[in-house]
């Protein structure tokens, strides 16, 4: 009867179990005296109270900053590697182009005015530019 | 002065989402009392746990915008609560083979942490606590969502993830525990 007892403070009895529970607090004082620990106990445990110190609260908004300030940190990271590596990843595209097209690295290559004279100057400009 | 405490979670969780710091401050002013409980039951009072406690609503800052409100924000919490101190009690198994020892610590830390809670006798608390950490964590565990913060055994079922006959004979024994060791302030 003491483990229904137990249980009937976290669960729903059957009716027959409550019965036979209700009977027996009338008769068995034992019981009775049980049912008041358990209950005690209960109460106890419900108005253990412990706080955290007077700080908590600065402290943890210290700490959320914190990880707003690294949050934001952390999108301009990947926003730069977001714009910067399909740049330079574009860039080297042209450079190797223009390796390859030219064969040399000269600055007149690279922006491709490589066969540019002062002959042909006007076709350049005319046609070309 | 805009008045926080008269809006509801969600909203607070909107503005703290969009960078307003006092939202979240209310909303940690709100909840920590329940975390504190939770925490230092399982951990007994001391550094440990008021890390453990602000740990706890940092990882909830940074689920902020995954959280879809499925649970209470307060079962939430203490979701996270309950989870890192149980971590938290395997990382001090590594170093303490016996319980008894962490047990003394917490002691040792105890007059510290509670100095601002007045009004209810230090024997009680102290004999409390130690009853507590005699416990073994997943006795202590049902024990603080049950018995303390008052949740249902299917809520602290669900909470960990346990099934209900388990919670049930798990409360069982550790009232037993319990009755034992408290036995000089229940007769």
């Amino acid at each position: 009867m003491k483990n229904i007892l137990k249980a009937s403070f976290d669960t729903e009895l059957t009716p027959d179990q409550t019965l036979g529970l209700n009977n027996a607090l009338k008769n068995s004082p034992e019981l009775e005296a049980e049912k008041i620990k358990l209950n005690k106990i209960r109460l106890l445990m419900k108005n253990y109270s412990p706080v955290f110190s007077n700080e908590f609260l600065d402290q943890v908004m210290y700490k959320i900053r914190e990880e707003r300030r690294l949050k934001a940190s952390r999108t301009l990271v990947i926003a730069f590697q977001r714009i910067a590596f399909p740049l330079l990843a574009a860039a080297s595209v042209v450079l190797l182009f223009s390796i390859l097209k030219s064969g040399d690295l000269s600055m007149e290559s690279l922006i491709g005015i490589s066969s540019l004279n002062s002959e042909n100057l006007p076709h350049f400009l005319l046609f070309n530019y | 002065m805009f008045d926080y405490s008269s809006i509801e979670d969600f909203q607070l969780i909107d503005k703290a989402i969009s960078g307003d710091d006092n939202a979240f401050a209310e909303l940690v002013k709100r909840y920590q009392q329940a975390i504190a409980k939770i925490v230092i039951s399982m951990l007994g009072p001391g550094e440990d746990a008021q890390d453990v406690g602000q740990q706890v609503f940092i990882r909830f800052f940074r689920a902020l915008e995954d959280f879809r409100g499925e649970s209470t924000v307060l079962t939430y919490l203490t979701r996270i609560a309950i989870n890192l101190s149980l971590n938290e009690l395997n990382r001090r198994k590594r170093f303490f083979t016996l319980f008894s020892k962490a047990t003394e610590i917490a002691k040792e830390n105890y007059t510290m942490a509670d100095e601002t809670n007045i009004g209810y006798d230090f024997e009680i608390k102290e004999l409390i606590n130690n009853a507590l950490q005699s416990l073994q964590p997943k006795y202590r565990s049902v024990i603080v969502l049950r018995m303390m913060e008052g949740y249902t055994t299917k809520e602290t079922a669900k909470i960990l993830n346990l099934p209900i006959g388990t919670v049930l004979s798990r409360l069982s024994r550790a009232q037993d525990k319990l009755k034992e060791i408290l036995e000089p302030i229940i007769k």
